[in-house]
């Protein structure tokens, strides 16, 4: 690749990004102050991942992901995960047809392109398992029949991280087939005084579909070609290393603060995820900025902290901030 | 006749048969408490016999000293002879029990017994009374003295060797801190750097990348030595925020994101600029260097 096909590139994104304008145009309408939010969702959105949202009830998570799917015009379904729930509500079932006296099949609301599984970690493991199977393989098995999942199919999973009492915390083998862990907070006093406004006054914006699936689907091509020099993927790898053996990086005193590095899914997930945002800043290619830009979000979930750790009240976020601050920027 | 016979049989008996001589006798009967009174204990057998447990037989007077069995042999009789000191710390009169020794044959030969006296010491009241005796000196005993003796001397030479350490450790840190003051001022090192680039000539060569690389190391270093800032580990976005913070004049700021950003270009989206641009942004780290350091001095003498 030289520097002509880049500008190509760079030039392609400028007509091909557009519509990203519009869909955060549209998504503000509604969503308003989440920005860092908003930003995650289109990252999972055109790097073809899930995204696994923490934060207190009332952030507007499942009002995100909704408005979302309305404005591409997608099929929105939204689990609620309780302790009672089972893999066939999620995946769907046989069910037997009287009249035709035969078994039918009836899909669950996992076939569509937005899903939210809300409060994931309320539910049992099976459950769990069921739905990270069919984020991993991207295809359901009902009966004797497999289906493809639709595309795009994006997931969207919510934790609580209050009141844990009774839940079924995430294995850390199925954290890590989320892209991204995004950690909300709650929104500023200015916007927060807007949102008030807005629900007294009976304000309810409608959102209008503004981008077809098809331009998702094509955006996500042009995402895998930006273009990502070695010098970034020498710094990815020194980040991942960093987080698996940090005395090689002059971090010794992290290594007994951290019980397991991240997988090599974090390095193909934090490559992806710094395409999509170079790509989102109207970029044809990676700067390092992008890496750092994405980088918690793609490595709190996959950094496993020790008893000592959590005893000195470190978390994995300040791990990866003084990861960030040895590794050499190129 | 006969009468005569009977007598002389009779004295050839007494002479013919064994004989056993038992008796003992003391220095005194009369001892102060505490005292003590010698027993001499004399056997004469012509026979073995069996010697009685005496410190048994004199209780409840004490044995203090049981001396050895002393034997001698004299015309075909063995004599026997022990020395025991006796003593009491009570008051009374006590009877020494008579001391049984048995002979071979299983006779039983008694000594006398006898009585002794320990008797109280007599208090003068009409004297002042007087303190309990004073301590006894001890004399200076070297083996005993020894282990402290050699303790001391290491832990002196422990205390002599931890002082060394500390003057060498600080002797270093200031050696350290002379050779950070001897070195070339921040600007002429970045200047050195910058000729040095410029001699090799990179660009013309075609390694236009390898000269953006070496030319925003160089920048780094200098801005982290000028500023004492660390923009080796930071990105261009944020090493312009960070020189903001050090009030790094706008234009002069605005030059120094264009290079950087030019040199992303360079460096990771395979940008190859003209020789023009090269030379231009050449020309502008010198600028940079020099203006950097002129603003910062400025600063610090305000």
């Amino acid at each position: 690749m030289d520097s002509v096909e880049i500008k190509e590139i760079n030039e392609k994104i400028k007509q091909e990004s557009a519509f990203i304008d519009l869909l955060t145009l549209e998504m503000n309408k509604v969503i308003i102050g989440q920005k860092h939010m908003i930003e995650r969702l289109l990252i999972g959105l055109l790097g073809n991942g899930h995204i696994l949202l923490e934060g207190v009830p009332g952030l507007a998570k499942t009002l995100a992901i909704n408005t979302l799917s309305k404005a591409i015009s997608g099929k929105f379904s939204r689990i609620q995960f309780t302790p009672d729930l089972l893999p066939s509500d999620v995946i769907g079932t046989t069910v037997y047809n009287m009249p035709k006296n035969e078994f039918s099949i009836k899909k669950g609301p996992i076939f569509g392109n937005f899903i939210l599984a809300d409060e994931i970690n309320r539910a049992p493991a099976k459950v769990q398992s069921a739905l990270l199977e069919a984020m991993q393989e991207r295809q359901v098995t009902i009966g004797d029949e497999t289906f493809a999942m639709d595309e795009p199919f994006l997931v969207l999973a919510t934790q609580n991280p209050v009141e844990q009492e009774g839940t079924y915390p995430l294995p850390e083998a199925q954290v890590d087939r989320f892209m991204l862990k995004t950690v909300i907070d709650y929104p500023k006093q200015e916007d927060e005084r807007t949102i008030m406004r807005n629900s007294l006054n009976g304000q309810h914006e409608i959102v209008k579909p503004v981008v077809t699936l098809e331009e998702i689907l094509k955006a996500r091509e042009i995402v895998k070609t930006v273009y990502m020099d070695e010098k970034i993927e020498n710094y990815i790898l020194d980040i991942i290393f960093a987080t698996r053996y940090p005395e090689r990086f002059g971090l010794e005193h992290l290594t007994a603060l951290i019980s397991f590095g991240s997988s090599p899914r974090g390095s193909i997930n934090l490559a992806t995820a710094a395409k999509v945002y170079a790509f989102i800043k109207r970029r044809g290619y990676v700067v390092p900025e992008d890496v750092r830009a994405v980088c918690h979000d793609v490595l709190r979930h996959r950094i496993g902290v020790t008893y000592e750790a959590e005893a000195e009240n470190v978390s994995s976020e300040d791990i990866i901030n003084q990861i960030l601050n040895k590794v050499e920027v190129p | 006749m006969n009468r005569l016979l009977y007598i002389t049989i009779l004295l050839i008996s007494t002479f013919t048969f064994a004989q056993t001589k038992v008796n003992v006798t003391v220095d005194t009967n009369r001892a102060l408490i505490g005292d003590v009174i010698h027993l001499d204990l004399n056997v004469q057998s012509d026979a073995p016999i069996l010697w009685p447990d005496l410190e048994t037989l004199m209780a409840p007077v004490e044995v203090q000293k049981l001396g050895v069995i002393d034997s001698i042999l004299t015309s075909n009789k063995n004599s026997y002879r022990q020395n025991i000191s006796i003593q009491h710390f009570d008051t009374g009169e006590f009877v020494l029990p008579q001391i049984p020794f048995v002979s071979y044959a299983g006779d039983t030969f008694y000594t006398d017994s006898i009585t002794v006296s320990f008797i109280p010491v007599l208090l003068d009241t009409t004297n002042a009374v007087f303190d309990i005796k004073e301590p006894e000196e001890v004399p200076f005993n070297f083996s005993e003295a020894k282990p402290f003796i050699y303790g001391s001397f290491v832990l002196i030479a422990l205390l002599v060797l931890i002082y060394y350490i500390i003057q060498k450790l600080r002797n270093k840190k200031e050696f350290v801190e002379e050779q950070v003051v001897e070195l070339i001022p921040c600007d002429e090192e970045a200047i050195d750097a910058l000729k040095n680039l410029e001699l090799q000539g990179l660009c013309a060569k075609g390694e236009v990348k390898n000269h953006y690389v070496q030319l925003t190391d160089i920048l780094r270093s200098y801005f982290d030595r000028e500023y004492q800032l660390e923009t080796i580990e930071s990105t261009t976005d944020e090493i312009v925020a960070l020189l903001k913070v050090q009030k790094v004049d706008t234009l002069l700021l605005k030059e120094i994101a264009c290079l950087l950003e030019e040199a992303d270009l360079v460096k990771f989206a395979k940008s190859s600029p003209d020789s023009f641009t090269n030379d231009r942004f050449m020309r502008s780290s010198y600028r940079i260097v020099e203006d950097c350091h002129k603003m910062n001095e400025e600063v610090q003498d305000v």
